[in-house]
């Protein structure tokens, strides 16, 4: 099966320092890609590579067969690749129904229309009430999003991912900093949703990532050091060095 | 009751608006006016600065510059037809207004607030500077725009209490769209790049387009008033372009409450008023001006629509 997004001998240099050094990997639709290593190696800066969000320096990013290097954040989400943010990057003075609809109409092809309302296109709120129920927020629709929880705000900061309808979801962190029960609802969440995506997942809870990764990349300083299936990856002694050497922070 | 009154309450208003000019002296309809034009500019503002977050110190250029189309049209001894004048400076600002834009929305906040005061200028000098458009003396309209209908009806423009109510007709009608265009899919677009343009982007959409469809939009808004404002006074001068004009009206879009379709209303009423009332006491109208504007910063940080019922944010 062809890989729907796959980057080569990624380079990323900020003046100097070599944030990502030569990391190739790929994913195909239905697997879970996961990215781990202590912080500071490279994970988020790779993802905002292949988000289009930063420009790399070396080397190239493939979606669907075509070279897409260089191209910025708004034309890699048209192209499928759609992301969310390990800081939540949402409109906090809107409410969570508005959220989602501002990202579902980015799809509809009617975000030029100045003067029908937006609830004539009802397209907007089904695909709205969609995505809300799979991240169960929908109870949630008239509330601001500023006033939410924490780990509300986290998953409507995957909606907004989701709802745009993505061939490849890039998740950074999705989990970070929510509590037991709603991380192993996003877990769930993303067992059941997993077939129609390419997903590549950053994360720093080793259960969440061992219960869902297919394939698991360990970067260290910018380079990766191990790639393969989990269980591989688990006994790698270089991975145990690195994670004993430089331990583990979260 | 409170609820009955907001409802009634913009029905209210524009009753007494259209009954004013049966009561009014010429004086006062003429003043009216004025701020009717001048809350269409405002608004025009505001769609930019409430509903976009762009706030432009450059919007006199647009407002101005109609007026300076008009002019020009104008042939020295007849009248232009009203419609095709309109049209004609609409058009000419709205393609003002892509090049302005496609210029300075390539920079953001105080860049941004810093490219449009120097274009604006730029449009200043250059009206002020060279013999195309009267310099610094201006132009005037010796004939005021002809508007009929098939000959069978006429407004005389000349006729303030026609103009009257040409104005207000306008300034419904601008209120209306600006309304539609706020709530529309393309609105929401604009509202997501005000809260959260990083994010906006990421989802797909080319925020450059659409804050360049808006800039557009809004300077073609404002080329009605600065059209109507020509009209009314039968001169323009380079100062109609200059950044006097367009601090004054950034000044009411943020004293009324930015980002509401009241606001605007609200500020520049209250700013012409207070200004008016001051001038008629005392010659140091502009401190007490000052003192007022002051007052509503301190206690309705949101402007005057935090100080009544009606407040809507979409």
């Amino acid at each position: 099966m062809r890989a729907v997004i796959e980057a080569v001998a990624l380079t990323k240099k900020f003046s100097g320092l070599t944030a990502v050094s030569g990391v190739s990997l790929s994913c195909q639709r239905g697997m879970i890609h996961a990215v781990i290593g202590p912080n500071g190696a490279g994970k988020s800066t790779l993802i905002n590579l292949l988000s289009g969000e930063l420009r790399p320096t070396e080397g190239k990013i493939v979606v669907d067969g075509m070279t897409v290097t260089g191209f910025g954040p708004t034309k890699m989400s048209l192209l499928g690749v759609g992301r969310s943010y390990q800081r939540t990057n949402i409109y906090p003075s809107l409410s969570v129904l508005e959220n989602c609809n501002i990202a579902v109409q980015s799809r509809l092809d009617i975000s030029m229309r100045f003067l029908g309302a937006l609830n004539s296109y009802p397209d907007v709120e089904v695909g709205s009430k969609r995505v809300m129920e799979r991240l169960q927020i929908d109870t949630l629709g008239h509330k601001k999003a500023s006033e939410l929880s924490h780990g509300e705000q986290r998953q409507v900061e995957i909606a907004l991912a989701l709802a745009t309808e993505p061939k490849v979801l890039l998740l950074d962190e999705p989990l970070a900093g929510m509590g037991a029960e709603e991380s192993s609802k996003i877990v769930e969440l993303l067992l059941e949703i997993r077939s129609d995506f390419a997903v590549i997942l950053v994360e720093h809870d080793m259960d969440a990532v061992f219960a869902l990764a297919d394939k698991l990349t360990v970067m260290l300083n910018g380079e990766v050091i191990e790639s393969g299936k989990p269980d591989v990856v688990r006994s790698s002694y270089r991975v145990q060095e690195a994670y004993l050497g430089e331990g583990i922070d979260e | 009751m409170g609820a009955i009154l907001r409802k009634a309450f913009p029905g209210l208003i524009l009753l007494t608006l259209v009954l004013f000019p049966l009561v009014g002296d010429r004086f006062y309809i003429q003043f009216a006016s004025k701020i009717l034009l001048m809350i269409i500019f405002v608004s025009s503002l505001n769609l930019l600065v409430g509903f976009t977050g762009l706030v432009s110190l450059g919007h006199a250029a647009f407002f101005g510059f109609s007026g300076y189309v008009l002019a020009l049209l104008s042939p020295p001894d007849s009248a232009m037809n009203f419609f095709i004048a309109l049209l004609a400076s609409i058009l000419t600002v709205g393609a003002l207004g892509a090049i302005f834009g496609a210029l300075v929305l390539r920079t953001k906040g105080i860049f941004f607030i810093m490219s449009t005061l120097a274009l604006g200028e730029m449009l200043f000098y250059f009206l002020h500077d060279t013999n195309l458009a009267g310099g610094s003396d201006g132009m005037y309209i010796n004939t005021r725009p002809n508007l009929s209908f098939f000959d069978w009806w006429q407004l005389d423009l000349a006729n303030v209490v026609h103009f009257y109510y040409l104005v207000l007709i306008l300034v419904c009608a601008v209120l209306l769209v600006i309304r539609k265009i706020i709530y529309s899919p393309f609105g929401r677009v604009l509202a997501g790049i005000r809260i959260n343009e990083h994010r906006t982007k990421a989802l797909g959409y080319n925020t450059y387009k659409f804050k360049l469809v808006c800039f557009v939009i809004a300077s073609m808004i404002a080329a009605i008033s600065g059209f109507l404002a020509a009209v009314q006074f039968g001169v323009v001068n380079p100062e109609m372009v200059g950044w006097h004009v367009s601090g004054h009206a950034l000044m009411m879009v943020i004293l009324g409450g930015k980002g509401t379709l009241l606001g605007p209303v609200l500020g520049t009423t209250a700013l012409m008023l207070v200004e008016e009332g001051f001038q008629m006491v005392t010659k140091h109208w502009q401190l007490l001006t000052g003192g007022v504007i002051v007052l509503v910063a301190l206690f309705f940080p949101n402007g005057l629509v935090g100080l009544k019922f009606l407040k809507k944010r979409p």
